[in-house]
């Protein structure tokens, strides 16, 4: 069960990062598709998990299932290195930029995700009251 | 987008997505350190593969189209993960262990970069 909620998560990740990449990747010399699935990805995994490991801990399987699944297969790593590799045989300086945005950026945005999920979880626990409020 | 492509493209994210649970699952129930080796072998390894897809010579040759987009697009596109590097990073450093964190991400970033430049310089077509 555990590895389905993965994979169908996986399957939904996959298929968004596909379609980011066919419409900002094409006729670019930089690869601006991944690096927006992986800034908005990091974002968004600090941001679930802060709130989820909080107020859904009891619901393994759907939390599995975005943050492993779903944000995992959305961001990728391997396309980072190859792009990396293929825009430093013309321009180094902008393959390390690349790099460096995509890391810095992202580390970032998980930050953000992290102290917008802390905030999202007290007004939870505010309003509903207990650890599990608000997923009865 | 073609349907072939598309399907292939979903059934590799699952399969990436469930190899990268299954290995950090088994990696974490035999390392305890605080070094997130799960998904840094993971990177590196995938990294690697992608590498072959695109520049190797005879792997170019032999994979269709849609089975390069499903290989590379979705099974390891889906296996290797940037936002679980990110958060491991940000956990690492909101333990104080700032040393831990700048080993793991640039030896993830280094040993990346090369494991896909070294399928580029070097064609392993040969022991195929």
């Amino acid at each position: 069960m555990k590895i389905l909620s993965v994979g169908l998560g996986g399957v939904l990740g996959a298929l968004a990062r596909y379609y980011i990449y066919v419409r900002l990747n094409s006729n670019l010399s930089f690869p601006l598709g991944t690096l927006t699935v992986n800034l908005a990805g990091s974002f968004f995994l600090a941001f679930f998990l802060t709130v989820a490991l909080k107020h859904l801990y009891h619901r393994s399987f759907l939390v599995l299932a975005v943050s492993t699944g779903f944000t995992g297969a959305f961001t990728t790593f391997s396309a980072v290195s190859v792009e990396a590799v293929n825009i430093a045989s013309n321009n180094p300086i902008l393959s390390l930029t690349y790099l460096a945005v995509g890391f810095f950026g992202g580390l970032g945005l998980a930050f953000a995700g992290r102290y917008l999920g802390k905030l999202v979880s007290a007004s939870i626990t505010d309003k509903f009251g207990g650890e599990a409020g608000g997923v009865g | 987008m073609a349907l072939d492509s598309l399907f292939l493209v979903c059934a590799g994210g699952f399969l990436g997505a469930s190899a990268r649970y299954l290995l950090g699952k088994y990696i974490s129930s035999c390392w305890k350190g605080n070094f997130p080796l799960g998904t840094f072998l993971v990177n590196i390894c995938g990294s690697f593969l992608l590498g072959l897809v695109v520049f190797n010579p005879f792997l170019i040759e032999t994979l269709s189209r849609d089975m390069s987009l499903g290989i590379g697009v979705g099974f390891l596109g889906s296996f290797t993960t940037f936002s679980a590097f990110e958060y491991e990073t940000l956990q690492l450093l909101e333990r104080g262990k700032k040393t831990m964190a700048f080993l793991y991400v640039f030896s993830s970033f280094i040993l990346g970069v090369f494991a896909a430049w070294i399928t580029k310089i070097i064609n392993f077509s040969n022991s195929f």
